[in-house]
């Protein structure tokens, strides 16, 4: 019996320690992938500038442009919801500045960044991790390198700048959105005024509430191009790996999305 | 610069399968077509990507130019890359460009050419083939042959040191395959070194030089075509 438990508790501690290398080796692959798409990409003696410029702008408009509708429809039913659920919880909050601060807290510091994230991982993160892996398949990377194009610089550099830079702006427009929506429902509730609102507001919102907002989600949308990016180019020959490796890149950006989140809210916080 | 390509005791397998390629060595030296003859399934696409450096053997080695390939940097690699031109048998046409687009690729990423010779150069090679109307179709909307023909246009715009030519004729009619044997002949006068797969009985007596057959992964012959006998995969009848 002691024997079979013992055996079972290594058998656990083998397969555990296993995955954890697995894990580690994954990770150490895609900062080389990161890396290399910054060496790439940022080396101005090689061709194809301004082809690697456009992919970089169509993701800029694929991931942020085209992305305003949802995101602003969420942020401003997040900002109301924040502040029915604040009411809620403290009836006689009327006229508190205390909701400038519970939007700050809520809204511009955790759930903006990361419900941003969120949108852009089940919108642009799986699009590109298909997109890649169908390129896998149809041996459309092979032939690029065939044609001396690099696929890190061509492929991945322009997705990763494309990324952080429409999260980055699609998290302020989704702030905004969402302090609107949290005004609208405190105006309804409370005939709270706008310009009240608006000094409430400016008192609790520090620049570093917005710096750490912003700096969140530039890093999601490396993590997440990142990410994506690694899990398209592990499609190996057949179109039924795609959707596999599109919802392991949601699940993964998805987990490293919040331990960044948690890192940086801790460093920045505590 | 003609490139030359040597292969010294290259295997390979794909992960957890048996060896495709086992311990092949041969070279093809600059202005020499050499055609590798195979039945379906045999390993042929898979030994001209080995050839190519598209993908890594699992033993021995691939000189390119002289330079053992896959202890290059990536930026070494791809320079050599860039001196090699490969025609696909699906084509590999990147699916969200048109034809057009997809012929410019290359020429526009090394911007050596302006927007007037490339779009000139193009609409040659697309009226040579009739395919003037293709140009703004994007490749799901075209048939597999003229897909092919895409490739090879692709593949001969650029003029490169070595070439690949990776089933070519698979859904050609005549005239294609014609215009083919033309190119790599012109090719080959350039000096130009090509391997070549083809199901186009006629296309590889007009080209080949020598011919390679796969026996099981391993080289089954090597030489001229008058001493190859009989061979299993050779198009339109195995006598030769």
């Amino acid at each position: 019996m002691l024997q079979a438990a013992i055996s079972t508790s290594t058998n656990i501690l083998e397969r555990t320690g296993a995955a954890a290398g697995r894990y580690l080796s994954h990770l150490l692959d895609m900062s080389t992938l990161f890396l290399e798409s910054l060496r790439a990409g940022l080396d101005k003696r090689r061709p194809g500038k301004r082809m690697v410029f456009d992919v970089a702008m169509n993701q800029i408009l694929f991931t942020g442009v085209e992305a305003m509708t949802i995101v602003g429809v969420i942020a401003l039913l997040l900002g109301a919801a924040t502040i029915i659920e604040t009411f809620s919880l403290v009836p006689d909050l009327g006229g508190d500045p205390m909701i400038g601060r519970i939007l700050v807290v809520v809204v511009v510091r955790e759930l903006g960044p990361i419900i941003t994230a969120f949108i852009i991982i089940g919108r642009s993160g799986t699009a590109i991790s298909t997109e890649i892996g169908y390129m896998m398949v149809n041996h459309e990377i092979q032939a690029l390198e065939m044609m001396g194009i690099n696929p890190v610089r061509y492929v991945v550099f322009p997705r990763i700048v494309g990324m952080s830079v429409a999260v980055f702006c699609l998290s302020f427009f989704f702030t905004i959105v969402a302090l609107f929506g949290g005004y609208l429902v405190s105006r309804f509730i409370i005939q709270y005024p706008f310009m009240m609102f608006l000094d409430d507001l400016s008192r609790a919102l520090g620049f570093w509430d917005v710096a750490v907002s912003g700096l969140k989600c530039f890093f999601f949308g490396i993590i997440v191009a990142v990410i994506c990016c690694y899990q398209g180019f592990s499609v190996k020959f057949s179109f039924t790996e795609i959707p596999q490796v599109a919802t392991r890149a949601v699940v993964w950006s998805i987990y490293a999305c919040f331990a960044v989140n948690i890192i940086i809210t801790a460093f920045f916080y505590i | 610069m003609a490139v030359k390509i040597e292969l010294k005791d290259l295997s390979f397998a794909y992960e957890g399968g048996e060896d495709i390629v086992r311990s092949a060595s041969f070279s093809v030296s600059p202005g020499e077509v050499l055609a590798v003859v195979a039945p379906v399934g045999a390993g042929k696409t898979t030994l001209l990507k080995l050839c190519a450096g598209l993908l890594p053997p699992t033993g021995g080695s691939l000189l390119v130019d002289g330079k053992n390939f896959w202890e290059l940097s990536a930026g070494g690699q791809l320079e050599l890359r860039h001196r090699m031109g490969f025609s696909f048998q699906e084509a590999a046409l990147v699916a969200n460009m048109n034809v057009f687009d997809n012929l410019a690729l290359p020429l526009r990423y090394y911007g050596d050419l302006a927007e007037s010779e490339i779009e000139s150069s193009i609409n040659a090679w697309l009226g040579r083939l009739n395919l003037g109307a293709a140009g703004k179709s994007l490749p799901a909307a075209l048939s597999s042959g003229v897909r092919q023909k895409v490739s090879f246009i692709r593949t001969a715009l650029l003029g490169r040191d070595f070439l690949f030519w990776d089933s070519p004729t698979q859904d050609a009619d005549d005239a294609f395959i014609s215009l083919l044997g033309d190119e790599i002949q012109e090719q080959k006068k350039k000096g130009v070194g090509q391997l070549l797969t083809t199901q186009s009985r006629g296309l590889l007596f007009r080209s080949a030089d020598r011919v390679l057959t796969l026996d099981g992964g391993k080289i089954g012959y090597l030489g001229p075509l008058k001493g190859a006998g009989t061979l299993a995969g050779l198009p339109g009848g195995r006598d030769l």
